[in-house]
């Protein structure tokens, strides 16, 4: 058993609380994504659990048991780094084999391991090489090597594809995955890539000015996002977000300028709320049954799909077309809202339930 | 477009000015040095004779020039080790993340700033036997009785000098270590902690791998450095007892400037060149290399 959990985690630098108190309940075998952007406090709170910072305030608890007071070499944890922090004058076995030495394991038995992380990792031909002769890619894969060989309780990922091209992100993702499903240990990903989130994790904790504000599966942040927050920061390209205001009934949405739509559901009436409407949920739509009438101003050919930006009376809005969408700059088109998404946030930003009084 | 060959006038007179510096101030004093040797030169004498190799063998059938080249060696190479591990000390303590870091290093650099004169002047009154505070905190905490003679026993008055020698050039090497101690990246070390290795094993596998390349380049330059140093056995303790701190640029300066004797001077450079190359090239070969 490895569960990680931190009990009313509190970090204070100085007089500025960076972290207020997180509980998180992470259970064994699980992989847990913790997003957020910079100085969100999600390297932090990873680093506390890592014991590489010592926390103000809580406790941190990995198999039900507390190891607040336990150097992090006692705390059977592994950590991968952005920066990969390979040791520079060690050749790749010798950076696999330091773990393995540091914790007095026999000679014969780091040589197996060793070679066997290796193999695991296409790192077999690269054994006598220096990390500065090794490629971006290659480095990474030491540098999960290094945090495997030991097969320690829990895996901690620092933003460890953030230094890697665009390709072998993807790659690596998929690989980091992998590697996951036939470790079976717990794993923890700080990254600010909400997609590396998204396809990797079991669970996303968002974390924003070091409090969390949602922890759900993928698809649950996706669909129902708790704040405008995350409904913003899940999803790309993100949501589209628009204030106003309800009608007395709840049953319509208002913007300034006077233009409304009806949302077919009915919510508590508020003076200003957030309407949120995801571009996969929006179809352009020539006819008259469309909601919403705008002037097309920008058409992004991504391939797969085409991203239309269309200015409307309500703010700009993304919708995402089929691929080879004859939308053209300039047009007048309509927008079909599929209402059975949309997503209602009031005044401080918490998601709205329809139907309520 | 310039190329020396179609304008050979304008390349030489553009490199003149930094070729008669060299030449000048460098490859001159050396050859003229290495000349020197083989001559009888001094300024006593009217005429200057060449006179082979006689020098080179009335310094080596002098065994007082053995002497030296030994005091040299002893005392140069024990203060390069000690400033080298006392300035890694300084430094490690420094980077420990103590507070008033940038005080502390201002403070141990301050050092650096003291000219050696000084230094050999302290150094006299604190080792004083009568009234130096050395014997005198010896005497208060009971290790000795009576005084213990510094300048005047042989066995004693090295160490004077090395630890004088010592004192000055940790600034040198903490500096030095310091700023090679801040350039290896935080992730390093903390890997190496999650990898099980606790601060001496760190120290061991990881701090001193990365700084001893370094280190040794700051530990030669020291040692040259003090091949060079004349003030402090000469104000001190002028090469004595018994020349126990006669080392072999004390020997050569009181050759030149107290004997008058500029061929015999020239001479104990030249071995003295000769030496530093040689430990120079043997210490880049068989240290340097290996580690790079």
């Amino acid at each position: 058993m490895a569960n990680v959990q931190t009990r009313n985690i509190k970090k204070k630098y100085g007089s500025v609380e960076v972290l207020h108190g997180i509980d998180l309940e992470i259970e064994d075998k699980e992989f847990v994504a913790l997003v957020g952007p910079s100085g969100c406090g999600k390297s932090t709170l990873l680093r506390i659990i890592a014991g590489l910072e010592e926390h103000s305030g809580g406790d941190v608890l990995i198999g039900g048991e507390t190891v607040s007071d336990l150097t992090p070499k006692d705390r059977d944890i592994a950590m991968v780094f952005q920066s990969y922090a390979l040791y520079p004058h060690k050749n790749v076995y010798e950076n696999l084999a330091f773990t393995l030495r540091m914790r007095n394991t026999p000679k014969g038995e780091i040589d197996t391991k060793v070679r066997a992380a290796a193999e695991a990792l296409n790192l077999t031909d690269y054994l006598d090489r220096a990390p500065a002769q090794l490629s971006g890619g290659q480095r990474q894969r030491v540098a999960m090597g290094r945090a495997l060989v030991r097969k320690p309780k829990v895996f901690l990922f620092d933003e460890p594809l953030s230094n890697l091209d665009a390709k072998l992100r993807v790659e690596m993702r998929t690989e980091i995955r992998r590697l996951h499903q036939d470790l079976n240990a717990t794993s923890i990903y700080v990254t600010h890539d909400q997609v590396e989130a998204m396809t990797m994790a079991d669970r996303i904790v968002v974390l924003h000015d070091g409090d969390i504000i949602q922890v759900g599966k993928p698809m649950e942040l996706y669909d129902a996002p708790a704040t405008t927050f995350v409904a913003s920061f899940i999803g790309s390209p993100q949501m589209n977000l628009f204030e106003g205001n309800l009608d007395a009934a709840g049953g319509h949405f208002h913007v300034s300028t006077g233009s409304s739509i009806r949302l077919g559901k009915q919510y508590r009436s508020e003076a200003s709320v957030t309407l949120g409407i995801r571009p996969d949920d929006l179809e352009l739509d020539a006819s008259d049954a469309a909601d919403i009438q705008g002037k097309i101003r920008v058409v992004e050919h991504t391939g797969g799909e085409t991203l239309v930006f269309v200015d409307t009376p309500f703010g700009p809005l993304c919708v995402r077309a089929p691929a080879r969408s004859q939308a053209r700059v300039g047009d007048i088109t309509g927008v079909k809202i599929d209402r059975e998404r949309l997503h209602m946030f009031d005044a401080s930003g918490l998601r709205m339930s329809a139907g309520g009084a | 477009m310039f190329s020396i060959r179609r304008h050979p006038v304008f390349f030489v007179v553009l490199f003149a000015p930094a070729l008669l510096l060299v030449g000048g101030l460098m490859l001159f004093p050396i050859v003229n040095g290495i000349r020197l040797s083989f001559t009888n030169a001094s300024p006593l004498r009217a005429e200057t004779r060449f006179v082979g190799v006689e020098n080179f063998i009335y310094l080596f059938e002098d065994p007082r020039f053995w002497e030296v080249l030994g005091n040299t060696v002893y005392i140069c190479g024990l203060s390069t080790i000690f400033c080298t591990i006392l300035g890694l000390v300084v430094a490690l303590l420094l980077d420990s993340g103590i507070r008033f870091v940038g005080f502390f290093r201002a403070a141990v650099f301050q050092v650096w700033v003291v000219p050696w004169i000084v230094i050999a002047i302290l150094w006299g009154w604190l080792f004083n036997d009568e009234w130096g505070i050395v014997n005198q905190f010896l005497r208060s905490t009971g290790i000795i009785e009576g005084q213990m003679a510094w300048m005047f026993e042989p066995k004693l008055a090295p160490w004077v000098v090395i630890f004088a020698y010592s004192w000055r050039a940790v600034p040198f090497v903490m500096v030095i270590a310091l700023a090679a101690l801040q350039g290896i990246p935080k992730e390093v070390n903390e890997a190496a902690e999650i990898d099980g290795a606790g601060y001496l094993n760190r120290l061991r596998h990881i701090t001193l791998p990365l700084l001893q390349n370094i280190l040794l380049v700051a530990a030669l330059l020291e040692a040259v450095r003090f091949l060079q140093e004349v003030t402090i056995p000469l104000v001190l303790t002028q090469g004595g007892p018994i020349g126990a701190t006669n080392v072999l640029s004390l020997f050569t300066y009181k050759a030149a400037f107290t004997e008058w004797d500029f061929g015999l001077a020239s001479a104990a450079g030249t071995v003295w060149l000769l030496f530093v190359i040689v430990f120079a090239g043997v210490y880049n070969r068989f240290l340097l290399r290996k580690s790079a």
